[in-house]
């Protein structure tokens, strides 16, 4: 029958060097196996041999120690145990380096005025402009004035790095912004889903249910919503309608910059039709279909035997020939 | 004057009373007999100890030759305030941990520990009915430690290393070895103490069903 098992237990303390004083004796199953696992399994003999050759060996390897270093005494620490303190030291450090890192400044509300009056709260939810309209101020770099009936949310602007940035919605209504150049490293007007990107310019922004009207008078924006994007000039005004598409309501100036024959590059996107301006312009519209489907509208003229000339409200473009399917006459 | 120079004369009168450090100060300066009265003192300990791992006679010897050899070649770095039975265990551990990693073997042949090899016949692991059934309970206990507490416990019992030794090869405290091996033999009594009981057990539950 097996002692005690508290009594085995003092006695394999003893055995193993941890106890001095020893319960019982093993019973002899336990220490047989002991002996035979813990033991020598064999007497070692021949010392002298052993010395011999270590010597010898030492012997022809010089009597200089090496350059090679004895193990540090924690080497034989296991693999798994590094693993597991470069497991907790990695993120210690990562943490540590974080905390002393020097800490970027957060950005610093400013305060827009409302038309001279106390400054509106930086959390301010939205804007609603009376009978008589509404103007804010944002120091000299920044005025808006609200028509009467408007209505502007997520009104904010911060300061960060010496970097003035302002956004705004315009919910409903009719703004006129006038930005100082240079003011702002960004300006956006939010407008359903067009964004306008406003630099140093005097532009007034109008949305109804159908459309977004830009008018610029003087610098320039640009407006954007998806892959439809263009830069509204001074003097231009355009209607940015929910569907992407932006209609020029002015005449623009043509651009001077010819294409090089048989180069694409200043058409408008391909695939992507050039819508009718609503306000016809002068002469004829023709409509040019080109093999890979750009349609470009304008008016055409025959450069040579091998191109077209056609001038868009883009600018002019010259197509070969060859890549031209279709010719249409607008009515 | 060159170590190297000393004739071998077997006389070793001042290196046997040296203390560790002492001993260890002296072969860092390059004594030969100092060294061979290291040798002579621990390559008995290092070869049972080895030995336990490699399973062979002959290669437990050659281990701990390497390991004598590589001490003495590097004897300038020794800190005689650590004595150099640490170093010496330390280095012939990394060997076997390192020939074990190249081969890609488990660096403890616990299935294995019957198949002691040595160039003498007739010196078999004889192992009788009654031991059979504990030696699987030791051994199966034995497999359950870390590679590292493994290493404790033999260096502990077979390489003859007190725990204070043991506790500065793997740099930890020294009670830190003694709860280890104490929790080896917490486990291996429950373990050999819970044989009987189930087995009384399941025949009361007979007797009673």
């Amino acid at each position: 029958m097996a002692p005690h098992r508290l009594t085995l237990r003092k006695t394999l303390l003893s055995w193993f060097g941890l106890s001095s004083t020893p319960e019982a004796e093993l019973p002899t199953p336990l220490a047989s196996a002991l002996k035979k696992t813990f033991s020598p399994p064999t007497p070692l003999e021949n010392l002298d041999q052993s010395w011999a050759a270590l010597r010898t060996r030492i012997a022809q390897s010089g009597s200089e120690p090496t350059p090679a270093s004895l193990p540090a005494l924690s080497s034989v620490m296991h693999r798994r145990r590094r693993r597991l303190a470069l497991a907790t030291a990695l993120p210690a450090a990562a943490v540590m380096t974080l905390l002393l890192l020097p800490r970027t400044p957060q950005p610093e509300a400013l305060h827009w005025m409302e038309s001279g009056s106390a400054a509106l709260p930086a959390s301010t939810t939205a804007i609603t402009a009376g009978n008589t309209g509404k103007t804010l101020t944002l120091a000299d770099d920044a005025r808006i004035s609200m028509s009467a009936g408007t209505q502007i949310s997520g009104l904010r602007a911060s300061l960060q790095a010496g970097r003035k940035t302002a956004r705004l919605d315009l919910d409903q209504g009719s703004l006129s912004l006038e930005i100082k150049p240079e003011a702002f490293a960004s300006f956006a007007v939010f407008a359903g889903d067009w964004r306008v990107n406003v630099t140093g310019t005097v532009f007034t922004l109008t949305r109804t249910s159908e459309e977004l009207r830009i008018v610029v008078a003087s610098g320039s924006v640009s407006a954007s919503s998806g892959n439809a994007s263009k830069t509204v000039r001074a003097g231009q005004a355009v209607s940015c309608t929910g569907s992407g598409i932006i209609t020029p309501l002015t005449e623009e100036a043509p651009q001077k910059t010819a294409a090089p024959a048989g180069s694409l590059s200043n058409a408008p996107a391909t695939n992507r039709p050039v819508i009718k301006p609503a306000h016809k312009t002068a002469g004829t519209r023709d409509r040019l279909t080109l093999k890979d489907g750009t349609v470009l509208v304008g008016s055409i003229s025959m450069q040579d035997a091998s191109h077209i000339s056609i001038q868009t409200e883009y600018g002019a473009h010259l197509i070969p020939r060859k890549e031209v399917v279709r010719i249409d006459v607008l009515p | 004057m060159d170590a190297m120079c000393i004739p071998d004369t077997g006389m070793k009168p001042d290196t046997d009373s040296m203390t560790p450090s002492e001993l260890a100060a002296a072969i860092r300066s390059g004594s030969l007999p100092a060294f061979e009265t290291a040798f002579r003192a621990l390559s008995p300990a290092m070869a049972v100890f080895i030995s336990r791992y490699c399973l062979d006679h002959d290669h437990a010897h050659d281990l701990v030759q390497e390991a004598f050899f590589r001490l003495w070649q590097a004897r300038a770095t020794i800190r005689p305030e650590k004595g150099i039975k640490s170093y010496l265990f330390t280095i012939l551990l990394n060997l076997w941990r390192d020939e074990c990693r190249k081969r890609s073997v488990p660096e403890f042949p616990s299935e294995r520990m019957d198949l002691y090899q040595h160039p003498r016949p007739g010196i078999p692991e004889d192992i009788d009915e009654d031991t059979s059934p504990t030696l699987v309970i030791l051994r199966t206990t034995l497999n359950t430690l870390s590679d590292d507490d493994r290493a404790m416990l033999f260096l502990v019992k077979t390489g003859g290393l007190t725990c204070q030794e043991a506790a500065t090869i793997f740099a930890v405290n020294e009670k830190t070895v003694r709860r280890r091996i104490t929790r080896f033999v917490d486990t291996l009594s429950n373990r050999l103490g819970e044989t009987p009981l189930r087995n009384g057990g399941i025949c009361l539950w007979l007797l009673i069903a």
